[in-house]
């Protein structure tokens, strides 16, 4: 729907008295006319600017949370309390959004009964503008150069790794909550020393355990079935949730975070940095305290700022120059498309050029594999480091680890021979095999034994009709094997036959049921 | 050239990939040796490592960065990460922003940037090496700190430019053969005579020091004759053992105007010191007791050395370094097949002996088939049940053993004679008792540690006129065997993963053939036991030289049929 329609909805009288009040000149004052006059009038940023100063700093905090915050790729959009509450009380949300729907800056969607309100997008795009020029530009300067390839999301790396963590290592957490140390340091070597951080983790955590990827169950975080899954969705999706995660964690309730979004949203003006460019933090933050509305202007401390800064780059929406002192910070592309202010939207990677296995066992699964296919290399194989391609190595450990874990060595073979386009080298391919014709040759398996007085008797209970092939196997002349839940059909049926059987606590559960 | 096409990685940390399928693979091989180290180089893909070192020593041949990173962007698949651009203009252009010269008897550090001198005359690393300050871009050095001075400035990342010149050295009337005793006619290749030239910059004092890398086979030993025949000075050469001291020794007799008299041996078994002395690094780091001094080190003050050469200087010892560091006056040359050392001190290489001067392309070497080729087989068979129960009721140093002198052996060896018959061939073994039933059943000659020399010379000359095919060889003579013409090697049993003992033995068969025939590395192995555990890791080792390996499960006599021997 676009605005002309929306306007459509604004009764006559009020549209002309929005004519009036912003002197829009009107030649016949028809609907259709002041319909055709004001719709050009949303359009000038300048226009809104005035329109929207009418309204209070609370219900323009409201407008621009719902500018900022909600998915910029829908039109009807929920306007939760959580997005609201920094600005206005739970019981005044209905009327706020009347008299912001009265100025025809958002449009409700029948919003007492379901919550909705429309927000075109040509409008939501003024708007934007508007909101940014509450903040004046900066001049950006050079930062640090990245050792990430720029296409790659931090925050969906960390997560990455952090899965990847749980999938080998038991993590048992500390009498406090916490978890060990070690877990950290583990995370900390496969993301690399650059990009870690101890916000970066703790982000990582809280986002897996919010998305129920992992729960801790008796101290022990461990993951779920769902991690695979959801790595399984892709990465555009995966983006998308942090989003919803990020909005809903700590945007939504907190006046200060959507502040310095804006912030970062407003600073880059017309000219948006270039690569590698950052803004001093000192200028973004003085920036902050002159330009605040009323409402904004609690003093909030530094380094309380500056948490919010770290939690920021940790998200992947800012990067910082430096975690622990930042000097200079700036949104990231992310963040930039995140905040509507770059319209190119993320496309999945092309499906990936095949990996390189090579005779020394090094595997290189090129930059545009994906979560889902590291995933299952983690699987099978040793993660070595994360850059441009991504190493591993194969080796016995990994293998027979992997089989633990339920691959069998063919499906080991055949997704290496899928990775590879079918060259996988001699040696590697000899040496899986060698190795993984080990696993289980000696096998461990629970059954009962049946033990019968005599080879006769043995004998005997073999032709009872009701056996049903449950005494196949048979270990010596009186002994047979049978499964645990065969051996309880058989004590009944032996019992039945009148040969009352005994056994050695077999079957615990079922006698103290009796007694 | 497409994106896919393009055959280039770069990592974050400065390694680049280097895809081997890709049409530009040549070209960027070329491109890249200039820059950057190789460091492994398994089938699919090649792996090389730019390191400030590599950076300078692309900078003291003249490059710039631009250049390097104009080459890494025409063949790299994907955008180079930022910080490697930063890094790799930063480090280039520290290059050559100080020099050491000579003023008359005097030692000058200069620099155009005030503040780094300032810094060097005070960094703790340095100040003790500087006499006086001259000038705001001027220091007086200590003249005997020439080469302590720039050991320490490469550490602090600023490497000098050396252009204090040498010290001429006595005379020494040397020159190349034309022709050598066989009648055949001899002459240095063109490449071999530019990396004499790009070593010697017409006698400057920007030349006369630094490294020469070129892959085994290309002639190495013959570029340090033309150096010498180039400056005719006296000469002090640095081997690494006996073999290669002997090799040297051939090659001058056979290729220079020198007489037997004129180059010496100094080695365990003897010291002469002549015109050109020959000498191990083992001599020279020899010692009683580990406080004493290294008595043998006065060889290098023993003669007016105008050259000292130091072979395979990757391997080069500590205490050579630090002598070599008194005597930077002297020209050296370093020969070696690659700057990447274990111990990694190659920045004491760059600054000691000097930035390397000279490569070449492989691409050429392999056009004008200087570079031998080999293939890899490795043949698995099972342990006979009866040794398997003797084997799995053993300690593992006995189960390597049994597994080692597995009798089925014997079957697949009987087969590679015969598919080898007219070829060269070495049987190379770690037991002797193991050797001595192949030397007995097939009837051939063996060389062990205990041969007199005297057999061990007939041997070596009947194998290497054709009268002898097949030669048993344990592994203690084959470190001292040099038998070129051997073009199979078949390996029984091998040593606990000696990662090196492979490349040496593969090392014996490599070198380019007359008729330019492939040569073949047979290796076997008992299956499911620890010996094929080992020779796995051995064999990834020559994986990332870049060997291919063929591998055949081999499952009794019937199953028996040798891959193609050529």
């Amino acid at each position: 729907m676009n605005l002309y329609q929306m306007l459509t909805h604004i009764p006559h009288e009020r549209l002309q008295r929005i004519a009036d009040s912003f002197g829009v000149g009107v030649y016949s004052p028809s609907k259709r006319n002041l319909l055709q006059s004001i719709g050009a009038r949303y359009r000038d940023v300048e226009f809104l600017a005035e329109l929207t100063a009418e309204l209070p700093h609370s219900h323009r905090g409201l407008l621009r949370a719902l500018v900022f915050f909600t998915p910029p790729e829908h039109e009807t959009i929920e306007l939760g309390a959580d997005l609201a509450a920094p600005w206005v009380e739970p019981e005044h949300l209905p009327g706020a959004v009347e008299e912001i729907a009265a100025l025809g800056l958002i449009f409700p969607d029948d919003f007492r009964r379901n919550g909705r309100v429309i927000l075109p997008h040509e409008l939501r795009k003024s708007l934007l503008d508007v909101f940014r020029g509450q903040f004046k530009a900066l001049t950006p300067r050079p930062g640090p150069a990245s050792p990430m390839p720029p296409q790659r999301h931090i925050a969906l790396e960390a997560v990455f790794h952090l899965l990847c963590v749980l999938l080998h290592v038991r993590v048992r957490q500390t009498q406090k909550g916490a978890l060990h140390k070690r877990i950290f340091e583990l995370w900390t070597q496969r993301i690399g020393e650059g990009l870690a951080s101890e916000s970066r983790f703790q982000f990582a955590l809280d986002f897996v355990v919010h998305a129920g990827l992992a729960r801790v169950e008796e101290s022990e975080l461990e993951l779920t079935d769902e991690a695979a899954r959801w790595l399984g969705h892709g990465e555009y999706e995966n983006r998308r949730e942090l989003i919803r995660f990020i909005v809903s964690s700590r945007v939504s309730r907190s006046r200060e975070m959507q502040r310095l979004l804006a912030l970062f949203a407003s600073v880059e003006g017309e000219n948006p940095p270039a690569s590698g460019e950052l803004y001093a933090v000192d200028d973004l933050l003085a920036e902050l305290e002159l330009n605040a509305w009323p409402e904004e202007s609690d003093p909030v401390p530094r380094e309380a700022l500056i948490e919010r800064l770290r939690w920021l780059d940790a998200a992947g929406v800012i990067s910082l120059d430096d975690r622990e002192r930042p000097a200079l910070a700036a949104l990231t592309g992310w963040g930039r498309r995140w905040l509507s202010l770059e319209e190119t939207v993320f496309i999945e990677p092309e499906p990936a050029a095949p990996a390189m296995i090579q005779p020394n066992f090094e595997l290189l699964a090129p930059p545009g594999a994906s979560y889902d296919l590291l995933w299952r290399l983690d699987q099978i194989a040793e993660f070595r480091r994360r850059d441009v391609m991504t190493e591993y190595h194969l080796s016995q450990g990994a293998l027979l680890k992997s089989m633990r874990r339920g691959w069998t060595l063919d499906a080991v073979l055949a997704f290496l021979d899928e990775l590879s386009g079918g060259r996988v080298p001699d040696l590697v391919r000899f040496s899986l095999e060698e190795w993984g014709a080990r696993y289980g040759r000696i096998r461990f398996r629970r059954v009962v034994l049946v033990e019968c007085d005599g080879p006769e008797l043995a004998e005997e209970i073999t032709h009872l009709p009701d056996a049903n092939g449950a005494l196949e196997e048979r270990i010596s002349g009186a002994c047979f094997a049978v499964s645990e839940r065969e051996a309880r059909r058989l004590f009944k049926l032996f019992r039945e036959r009148g040969y009352e059987p005994s056994h050695d606590n077999v079957f615990t559960d079922s006698s103290r049921k009796k007694t | 050239m497409t994106s896919a096409d393009k055959p280039i990685i770069v990592q974050s940390d400065r390694t680049v990939f280097v895809e081997v399928e890709s049409p530009a693979f040549e070209e960027a091989r070329d491109a890249l040796g200039a820059f950057a180290e190789l460091i492994k180089c398994p089938e699919h893909i090649h792996t090389y490592q730019i390191t400030p070192l590599s950076l300078w020593n692309a900078a003291s041949a003249g490059m710039k960065s631009e250049t390097v990173l104009e080459t890494l962007r025409r063949f790299s698949r994907y955008p180079i990460p930022g910080n490697v651009e930063t890094d790799i203009a930063e480090y280039m252009n520290r290059y050559g922003r100080l020099t050491l010269e000579r003023d008359g008897g005097r030692l000058l550090l200069r620099g155009q940037d005030a503040y780094l001198i300032e810094e060097i005359s005070r960094h703790k690393r340095t100040q003790a090496f500087v006499e006086e300050r001259i000038d705001p871009n001027t220091i007086l050095i200590g003249g005997a700190y020439r080469g302590h001075l720039k050991q320490e400035l490469i550490k602090i990342g600023f490497p000098v430019r050396d252009l204090a010149g040498y010290v001429e050295g006595e005379e020494l009337d040397v020159h190349l053969s034309g022709r050598l005793a066989n009648g055949k006619s001899f002459a240095l290749r063109d490449y071999q005579s530019a990396a004499v030239s790009a070593f010697h910059r017409d006698g400057s004092a920007a030349g006369g020091s630094g490294a020469i890398v070129l892959p085994c086979g290309a002639g190495k030993t013959v570029i340090g004759l033309g150096v010498m025949a180039r400056l005719k000075k006296r000469t002090l050469i640095l081997v690494t053992n006996v073999v290669a001291l002997r090799q040297w020794r051939r090659e001058i007799l056979e290729k220079t105007t020198l007489t037997d008299a004129e180059v010496c041996e100094y080695s365990g078994e003897e010291k002469n010191i002549g015109p050109v002395t020959i000498a191990t690094y083992q001599i020279l780091t020899y010692r009683k007791k580990k406080s004493d001094e290294y008595p043998h080190l006065k060889l290098f003050e023993a003669q007016d050395w105008g050259l000292i050469i130091y072979d395979e200087v990757h391997l080069l010892p500590a205490p050579i370094f630090r002598i070599t560091a008194d005597i930077q006056a002297r020209r050296r040359l370093g020969l070696t097949a690659t700057l990447v050392r274990e111990d990694g001190l190659e920045s004491d290489v760059f600054s000691l002996i000097g930035p390397k001067c000279f490569d070449i392309p492989w691409k050429v070497l392999e056009k004008e088939g200087w570079i031998a080729s080999a293939q890899c087989h490795e043949l698995r068979v099972p342990l006979p049940m009866e040794q398997r129960r003797e084997y799995v009721m053993s300690p593992p140093r006995a189960q390597y053993r049994i597994a080692s002198e597995n009798p089925m052996k014997m079957d697949v060896l009987d087969e590679l004679l015969k598919t080898h018959q007219n070829d060269r061939v070495l049987i190379i073994g770690q037991y002797l008792r193991q050797l001595r039933v192949v030397a007995s059943a097939f009837n051939l000659p063996m060389l062990t540690g205990s041969t007199p020399n005297a057999e061990r010379v007939d041997l070596f000359k009947r194998f290497r006129d054709g009268e002898i095919k097949h030669l048993v060889v344990s592994k203690v003579a084959n470190f001292a065997v040099d038998l070129p013409e051997a073009n199979v090697a078949i390996q029984i049993s091998g040593s606990f993963g000696s990662r090196q003992e492979e490349a040496q033995r593969l090392g014996r068969i490599l070198r380019p053939k007359a008729e330019n025939a492939v040569a073949h590395f047979y290796t076997i192995v008992t299956r499911d036991s620890s010996e094929g555990e080992f020779a796995q890791k051995r064999q990834r080792f020559l994986a990332e030289q870049g060997y291919q390996y063929n591998i055949r499960n081999i499952d009794g006599a019937a199953a028996l049929t040798i891959p193609s021997g050529g």
